[in-house]
């Protein structure tokens, strides 16, 4: 894709990739819920029933982002994550690989929080002046700025709320520098911006963090902060493109193909830990059979790791 | 008005690791006995037959603690602020039947023989001014001649895989030659290692070192435990660590000492009951503990005994929590020794380094198909004209690689982790890069200790842990020289190139995983006066209380805690077994 394209109608809400069987992908099914079958959703605990009943019909693949983003929004987003992972038809990228989706679902999916959080008052202020000693506060805390990264995550922002609000700042400042929304700037300029996001990394280099452009797009990106933004954008789209399809992204196995990874295996042989695997079929849970089928009783049990399986 | 329930002997809170061991010793010897468990049953079969859900397990902590009712604060010292773990960084604790044993990486290791007596051994070697400033290291009230026969038994009983380096004094090749003696074999042989420990362990070899094969609670071939349990031999499926094992082979409470325990009818389990605190009688005895089931009803059970066996965190809270007249600043806590001496583990990658062209096969396998070198840990090597005292393993990155959460791990050579070229090098160098790691010991300092936080509440209103902590110059030191002697091994490894590398040890930080291997709050010693328990865990001042697990540890040695947890327990178990309940509330001796 060239830069002339990067415009608005180079993304549209869903994009059809063609026929594949990787049926976790379908519309309308809850993140974590796992796939379509003939017998409609099923949740992923159950994936036995899919392993061994029939494969579900071959249906088109839709990229959708309508469960959590507006139109504006996934339009912003699948520009960014274009630029993580950048693609094309013949070498799939996060786009390629539904990524947008995988993070629309998660979002949709979790009114606050996918992992657990402890999400109490009082949050954490950074300042540069000196703390007082013993804090007691049912709001906020001082917290020393230079040290504030190593307390990990301490934003009172969910993850919608930091999405709705950090896409609203990278137009701000693409408007302000370029005049132009992200989703239309040139990948050069996108790029650029990205890395003025992840350059103000807390812990980089001092020199970097004082550059006038990295200090301006900070000034911005209040909250969530620039790091914070392109940290849980790129975590996301990672776990999008490189997470089992069931959740939404990694669309026929792109992401896995890609690196190499033939995914989910029941077992590997001690010749196969020492010297490398046999030639295996990339699988996601859906194909992964059951250990112990039906059964908790003491006995032998003889792996079958999936992809032997005609 | 709380609900009463029947008295039995023994109430623990907590159905981990330690109950459990309890549990099959004391219910086969007559005692009924209750565990009060937070989370979820748990079993083998039908919970983790489905389980190689990396982005549920690894990704969303589906085993671990849920945050979102309780955490712990932390702060790097006592003038900074102290702010909760919002999100999982440093360590993992789990919940659930079996706690954090379900999701261990089942890495099973003895203490050396200076560990039990750290100060007694420094002093002698280098003199008291060796100790740096602050120090609160000391001796343990136990040696390792008299846990070794309990080690042994643990180790047998989950049909550890390993090579012994020291059986009885013969140094053996391939195992660890610093390792303290042992009374025999391990039951079985060494887990495989992929290419990338075989590589490392080449490199150490051709530097005089001496690597050795990760000692493993996970049966490399399929055996029947005493307790009469099957398990399968391991099948390197690349699901170990944080997830359960369905078939048995990494051990388990749940595959080893619960079913023995539960079948002897006085043993019962009740879970999502969240202990509030341990009540005490007039006589400032305990008299049972408060808690709270998954309705939100109040519940009294009483106990003649009463056992804190939940996370090591949670026992110093728990005994923190639980006040009376007698006991006004908690229990064990009248000459203020709880939440002293706690200790972690330096846990960082030092380099990673790529090989181009070559596959590692770092998503099979587990965090035990690795190699180690055992020459700088503890004291091995002498320290005379070193600036640090203590030491840490070295070993090949633990295997079991999963793809979302390790491709931010490569980086191109100018550091990009994003965009066409890194996507490009990522697609052929997933498994082309690997690192070396360490396990680093953590000495006790004044400074760091854990006390009730006053600012954050848990979901039931009561004040969470407050970690005060933060690494000393002595462990700035030990990392530089550390990270100098694996940079020896790196180059001797030949990489295509060191992808990265870290040179400084820095603060501490919660946000990144660095072992569950918190230890110390309530540690064990050798009177009232410079600890909270004796050797068998037994509270100096409410003796009808103990407390099991790492937070009896003095300091924390460069190894991972779980064997020496269970050889502890055991020996506490037998004693709790044959001797206490003949005279039950008075000391052990």
């Amino acid at each position: 894709m060239d830069e002339h394209e990067s415009s608005n109608d180079r993304v549209t809400r869903k994009r059809f990739l063609g026929q594949v069987g990787a049926a976790g992908v379908a519309l309308g099914l809850a993140g974590c819920g796992g796939a379509g079958s003939e017998n409609g959703a099923t949740p992923a605990a159950d994936v036995d029933a899919v392993a061994f009943g029939p494969l579900p019909p071959r249906q088109p693949l839709v990229c959708d982002t309508s469960r959590f983003f507006t139109d504006d929004e996934a339009l912003s987003v699948e520009a960014f994550v274009a630029r993580l992972i950048p693609g094309s038809a013949d070498d799939p990228g996060a786009i390629e690989a539904c990524v947008p989706t995988y993070i629309d679902n998660k979002l949709a999916q979790f009114a606050t929080f996918a992992t657990p959080t402890y999400f109490h008052a009082p949050f954490a202020k950074p300042t540069t002046a000196s703390i007082p000693p013993d804090q007691r506060s049912k709001e906020t805390l001082l917290v020393t700025k230079a040290d504030a990264y190593r307390y990990g995550f301490q934003s009172s922002q969910t993850p919608r709320e930091a999405y709705r609000a950090g896409l609203t700042q990278l137009d701000t400042y693409t408007r302000q520098r370029y005049g132009l929304r992200f989703s239309e700037l040139t990948e050069t300029q996108q790029d650029a911006v990205i890395t003025l996001l992840q350059s103000n990394d807390p812990e980089g280099p001092p020199a970097t963090l004082a550059q006038p452009a990295v200090k301006a797009i900070a000034a911005v990106f209040v909250k969530p902060s620039a790091f914070g933004f392109f940290t849980m954008l790129q975590n996301d789209t990672n776990e999008g493109m490189f997470a089992d399809p069931i959740y939404g992204g990694n669309a026929e196995f792109a992401g896995w193909k890609l690196i190499g990874y033939p995914g989910a295996q029941r077992a590997w042989t001690p010749e196969e830990v020492r010297s490398g695997p046999l030639p295996r079929r990339v699988q996601g849970l859906e194909q992964l059979p059951p250990m112990n089928p039906g059964h908790p009783a003491h006995g032998a049990i003889l792996p079958i790791a999936g992809s032997e399986r005609s | 008005m709380a609900k009463t329930h029947r008295k039995v002997d023994v109430v623990t809170i907590g159905a981990g690791w330690t109950a459990a061991m309890l549990a099959s010793r004391l219910c086969e010897a007559g005692h009924d006995m209750v565990s009060l468990e937070q989370g979820p049953a748990a079993s083998t079969w039908p919970q983790y037959a489905h389980d190689h859900d990396s982005l549920r397990y690894s990704g969303r902590y589906a085993l671990m603690v849920d945050l979102s009712r309780e955490s712990w604060t932390w702060r790097p010292n006592a003038r900074a602020a102290a702010l909760p773990m919002r999100q999982y960084g440093s360590f993992n604790p789990g919940e659930g039947v079996g706690g954090a044993a379900i999701h261990w990486s089942a890495q099973l290791w003895r203490f050396l023989e200076t560990d039990f007596r750290y100060r007694s051994h420094v002093v002698e070697r280098y003199g008291e001014q060796k100790l740096p400033p602050n120090a609160s290291v000391q001796d343990w009230p136990v040696t390792y001649d008299e846990l070794e026969p309990y080690y042994d038994t643990f180790e047998w009983d989950v049909g550890a895989s390993g090579k012994a380096g020291n059986v009885r004094g013969d140094i053996r090749p391939g195992g660890n030659p610093f390792e303290a003696p042992r009374s025999r074999e391990y039951r079985h042989p060494p887990l495989e290692v992929t290419p990338h420990g075989a590589r490392f362990a080449e490199a150490c070899e051709s530097l005089g070192l001496h690597p050795f094969t990760q000692p493993a609670g996970i049966a490399s071939q399929a055996f029947t435990d005493p307790y009469g349990n099957f398990h399968s031999g391991c099948l390197y499926c690349g699901f170990c660590t944080r997830f359960g094992c369905e078939v048995d082979a990494k051990s388990s409470p749940v595959n080893v000492h619960l079913p023995p325990a539960l079948a002897t009818g006085r043993y019962e389990i009740r879970t999502g009951s969240k202990v509030l605190r341990i009540e005490l009688g007039g006589d400032g005895l305990a008299t049972g503990v408060t808690y709270v089931d998954a309705s939100g009803e109040e519940h009294f059970q009483p106990a003649e005994l009463v056992v804190s066996s939940a996370f090591t965190l949670e026992n110093s809270r728990m005994l923190l929590l639980s006040r009376s007249k007698k006991h006004p600043n908690g229990i064990g806590n009248d000459r203020s020794q709880v939440g002293r001496n706690y200790t972690y583990q330096i846990y960082p990658q030092t380099a990673v380094g790529l090989w181009e062209g070559e596959k590692l096969n770092m998503y099979m396998g587990n965090t035990c198909t690795i190699k180690i070198v055992y020459d700088y840990n503890g004291d091995v090597f002498d320290h005379s004209n070193l600036d640090f005292i203590g030491g840490m393993q070295l070993f090949s990155e633990p295997c079991e690689r999963e793809p979302f959460n390790s491709v931010k791990d490569y980086s191109t050579a100018d550091g990009s982790t994003w965009g066409a070229a890194w996507k490009r090098e990522l697609g052929r160098n997933w498994d082309s890069f690997a690192g070396i790691n360490t396990e680093g010991e953590s000495i006790a300092y004044e400074q760091n200790r854990v006390d009730l936080d006053p600012n954050y509440r848990d979901r039931w209103g009561q004040p969470l842990l407050r970690l005060t902590f933060d690494w000393t110059e002595n462990e700035q030191n030990m990392w530089r020289f550390v990270y100098a002697r694996s940079l020896e091994i790196m180059r001797a490894m030949n990489p295509t190139r060191i992808v990265k590398t870290q040179p400084e040890l820095g603060g501490y930080r919660i946000d990144k995983y660095q072992s569950t291997h918190p230890t110390g709050g309530c540690i064990m010693g050798r009177d009232a006066g410079d600890s909270v328990t004796s050797s068998y865990g037994q509270v100096w001042d409410t003796p009808n209380v103990f407390v099991t697990g790492a937070a009896l540890f003095p300091q924390n040695p460069g190894a991972n805690p779980t064997g020496t947890v269970a050889a502890l327990a055991y020996r506490t178990a037998e004693a709790l077994r044959d001797r206490y309940f003949d005279h039950p509330g008075e000391l052990l001796d």
